[in-house]
């Protein structure tokens, strides 16, 4: 298998400049792109042009404030960031849908099965399956696709982002443009694929349980309305508390976490506060269920900074060690609102990420919710999180 | 990054390393378990019952099998399963292609096109099937394993599974050269009895080139020497006659008659006249005997039933057999069927039987013929319970002129001929054995099925 990341600029005009660099596209087995929705919107157009005769599959989805990669960093300019796949042994395959509510699991389950028979494989483990979806359903999401493949497989991707949380993300399959769907790919490798996911918080000693839910939206903790409850911890950790509206820059230093994964590892994944209602119930950017333990996480701009290259640290070095290789590709999927939180600070995290890969190519996309599984193998929708998939 | 990530990350490290160890921990013990179930166990399936059970303890399953690629039928057939009793039809090669290439991890089997019709069928209950080719020198072969639970078979499952494939190929291959080395000595085995039987062969062709040109030669001489023999005794009743007469006419005749003792000079002549032409007889029955062995082949051959041929033989043997010895012989139910002259064939048996009634000194004698008939041939053993003969005796009683016999009780030809004979019909005549219990020879003649 080989690799390669482009990284091609959106030009005034609305169109990539470089149409050599684009074609070249064209002879990946997969492609696997993230940019900012300016980005990858004018991807979707360039499709018909330059892909439609191509047996390239991909798999693009929209990121905040752009993307990142080996080769650069955005900064407000619309690039998109591409990590090519050629000469995949197995093969790959890509399928993708629209979520329609109240449907969200049989869609995925669906996709995933056309992802398969798209790569030819259809009722063979695939060696990762890599997820983009619309926020808002990721778990029923990963449900679908638990059902059809069981807890073997790693599942692992980020939730479309745009710039400004107004709902404008997009996920791209090489030929449509959906708002509101997902797209998933099948890997099928003999070479070795390493994966970590994790956060970058500390657990405080304040916790309650969840004593009144509906999905995403909290009511009661402990029996006391939920915005009650998390003011009061905020207001321990000496900050101020928070009034009705939307949160999530204010809450990103605290969000509340469910202990994940066996109990001898207890993981945190995090759940990300979005909107405080005037009733006082919290909206979250992920689930909780009725009866169990959360508890308030605390981070420091310090630990996002070096959260990213001490999580690939971990899979690089999980690589070595297990197959005694370098990876050939790296994918991180970043929490979009960890990154808005240290925006200022995104030249210096890629610069450590380049000193960390030592030559070997990523890609780095800034998402609305994360993906991805623990040691135990069940994969799991997180928010905050970050996540580094080495393949090769 | 905070303590607690920081040994979360630890402890992730020290797992991997723990699940890397207990990988290998768990090939190498697949592999002494293996090992050990290949130096106790003799035959295949023994061996591959006790590997599967080694497997079942390392990677759990339900069912283990392994498929042989049959390349002159282009079939695909299990040759183990760690399930017992259970019986499999060949597949097509062409339908499974594909999993004769690579390693194949189906984790959900409602999911491949056509599974039930192939597959499905050796492995009625999996869910989750892995699949991986095994090539060895000698032929190709798939090992699966199977589970009734969807997704069973994880990424460091396939991993150990893939790893222990080489085993299980060299487990395989180690049978093959087995049976290899168990088919070269074979054929040495044949090679050597060729060899002997060429030696023999040609040593038969010479001789019967010999006998054929003594027998010419001597038919000649023999039949004038019988011609003038019979004229002679012809004449020797005119000269007694003459003599008669000469002696009633004259004194001195009669005495000159009994000085020379001419009654007796007539009479011996008469008997050495019959004694020759005795002679004579004996001389054409050996010439008639060696132009049978030179010439076994030159009588018209049928397919008749052994048991048929058997019974003419017995009713000219009994004859002479009754007072002398027991004759036991149940006709074969299969009443098999051969081709050979009726004749040819009934002397064979008159031939051993003789030499065997021959043998045996004592009143208790009793010869025994029995059949058993094969898919392909016939045996047919003539036992006795005379004294057996000396190994010396036994290595030579096929050779043409060989005999125990006192002179012109035998010619030594009977046992080369029926050898001959039973050979020329494309059979076997052996001395199974021979002892002070008795002795034993062996027919072997092709059956014809019809």
């Amino acid at each position: 298998m080989h690799s390669r990341v482009n990284r091609i600029a959106l030009q005034a005009d609305g169109t990539f400049g470089d149409s050599g660099k684009i074609a070249a596209l064209a002879e990946a087995d997969i492609n696997i792109a993230f940019g900012d929705v300016a980005a990858i919107s004018a991807l979707a157009e360039t499709s018909d042009s330059h892909f439609q005769e191509s047996s390239a599959r991909w798999i693009a989805s929209s990121s905040c404030l752009g993307a990142m990669s080996h080769l650069g960093t955005d900064e407000g300019e619309s690039f998109v960031h591409v990590l090519s796949l050629q000469d995949i042994d197995g093969g790959a395959g890509v399928s993708s849908a629209d979520l329609t509510p109240g449907r969200e699991r049989a869609i995925a389950e669906a996709t995933l099965v056309q992802a398969m028979q798209d790569a030819g494989k259809l009722g063979e483990m695939p060696s990762l399956v890599w997820l983009i979806v619309a926020p808002g359903h990721e778990e029923e999401v990963l449900d679908g696709l638990h059902g059809v493949l069981g807890d073997t497989v790693p599942i692992f991707g980020g939730s479309s982002a745009d710039n400004t949380i107004e709902g404008k993300w997009v996920q791209f399959d090489g030929s449509q443009l959906r708002h509101n769907g997902i797209v998933v790919a099948v890997l099928y490798l003999t070479e070795p694929v390493s994966c970590y996911f994790s956060s970058g918080y500390e657990p405080t000693e304040l916790s309650a349980q969840v004593t009144a839910v509906d999905g995403r939206r909290l009511f009661a903790l402990d029996g006391e309305p939920a915005g009650t409850v998390y003011n009061r911890w905020l207001n321990l950790m000496e900050q101020d508390p928070l009034k009705a509206g939307n949160i999530l820059q204010a809450s990103t230093y605290f969000p509340i976490s469910r202990n994940r994964g066996p109990v001898s590892l207890d993981v945190p994944l995090l759940s990300h506060p979005a909107w405080l209602h005037d009733d006082g119930s919290i909206e979250l950017f992920a689930s909780l269920d009725k009866g169990e333990q959360i508890t308030l996480m605390s981070g420091h701009p310090d630990n996002l900074i070096r959260r990213a290259t001490e999580v690939t640290e971990v899979v690089l070095r999980t690589h070595e060690l297990n197959y005694e290789r370098r990876p050939k590709a790296l994918m991180i999927v970043f929490c979009g609102g960890c990154m808005l939180a240290v925006k200022e600070h995104l030249n210096e995290i890629q610069r450590s990420l380049l000193v960390l890969a030592q030559g070997v190519p990523f890609i780095v996309g800034f998402t609305f919710g994360e993906q991805g599984c623990f040691s135990d193998g069940i994969s799991r929708h997180g928010n905050l999180m970050i996540s580094a998939t080495a393949i090769g | 990054m905070t303590d607690v990530e920081k040994l979360h990350e630890t402890i992730q490290k020290l797992r991997y390393e723990n699940s890397q160890l207990q990988r290998f921990k768990q090939v190498n013990q697949l592999m002494l378990n293996g090992l050990d179930a290949i130096m106790t166990s003799m035959h295949r399936s023994e061996v591959f019952a006790r590997l599967f059970e080694v497997i079942g303890e390392i990677l759990p399953c339900d069912q283990i099998l392994i498929a042989h690629h049959n390349e002159e039928q282009s079939t695909v057939i299990p040759v183990c399963c760690s399930t017992e009793g259970m019986s499999f039809k060949p597949l097509r090669y062409t339908d499974l292609t594909n999993v004769f290439e690579e390693t194949m991890n189906i984790f959900n089997v409602a999911l491949i096109p056509g599974w039930k019709a192939h597959l499905g069928g050796w492995l009625p209950d999996a869910n989750s099937v892995l699949i991986h080719p095994i090539s060895t020198s000698q032929a190709k072969y798939i090992w699966l394993i199977s589970d009734k639970h969807i997704g069973a078979f994880s990424k460091q499952y396939e991993d150990i599974f893939v790893s222990f494939s080489a085993f299980v190929a060299n487990t395989l291959s180690h049978f093959e050269q087995r049976s290899l080395i168990r088919e070269r000595e074979t054929l040495l085995e044949e090679r050597g009895r060729i060899e002997k039987s060429m030696i023999h062969q040609e040593k038969m062709a010479a001789l019967g080139q010999l006998a054929a040109g003594v027998a010419h030669e001597l038919n000649n001489p023999l039949g004038f020497i019988n011609s003038n023999l019979a004229s002679l005794q012809d004449y020797l009743g005119d000269i007694s006659e003459f003599v008669s007469q000469a002696v009633k006419s004259s004194e001195s005749m009669t005495a000159l008659h009994k000085k020379m003792d001419m009654d007796y000079i007539l009479t011996d002549t008469d008997d050495l006249i019959d004694e020759s032409l005795e002679g004579i007889r004996r001389s054409t029955d050996i010439i008639a005997n060696l132009k049978s062995f030179s010439h076994p082949d030159e009588k018209t051959r049928v397919n008749l039933e052994l048991n048929a041929v058997i019974e003419l033989a017995l009713t000219i043997i009994r004859t002479q057999a009754k007072t002398v010895v027991d004759i036991d012989f149940t006709p074969c139910e299969a009443k098999p069927v051969i081709h050979v002259n009726a004749n040819q064939l009934a002397q064979v048996f008159i031939n051993i039987v003789t030499n065997a009634m021959q043998a045996m000194t004592d009143n208790n004698g009793r010869i025994t013929i029995t059949i058993v008939a094969e898919k392909t041939a016939v045996n047919c053993r003539i036992r006795d319970n005379g004294p057996g003969m000396p190994a010396a005796v036994a290595a030579r009683i096929f050779d043409p002129f060989f005999t125990t016999k006192t002179v012109g009780m035998g010619t030594g030809l009977g046992l080369s001929i029926s050898k001959a004979i039973i050979e020329k019909y494309g059979g076997e005549l052996h001395l199974e054995s021979s002892s002070a219990k008795g002795s034993c020879f062996l027919i072997r003649l092709p059956r014809i099925i019809d």
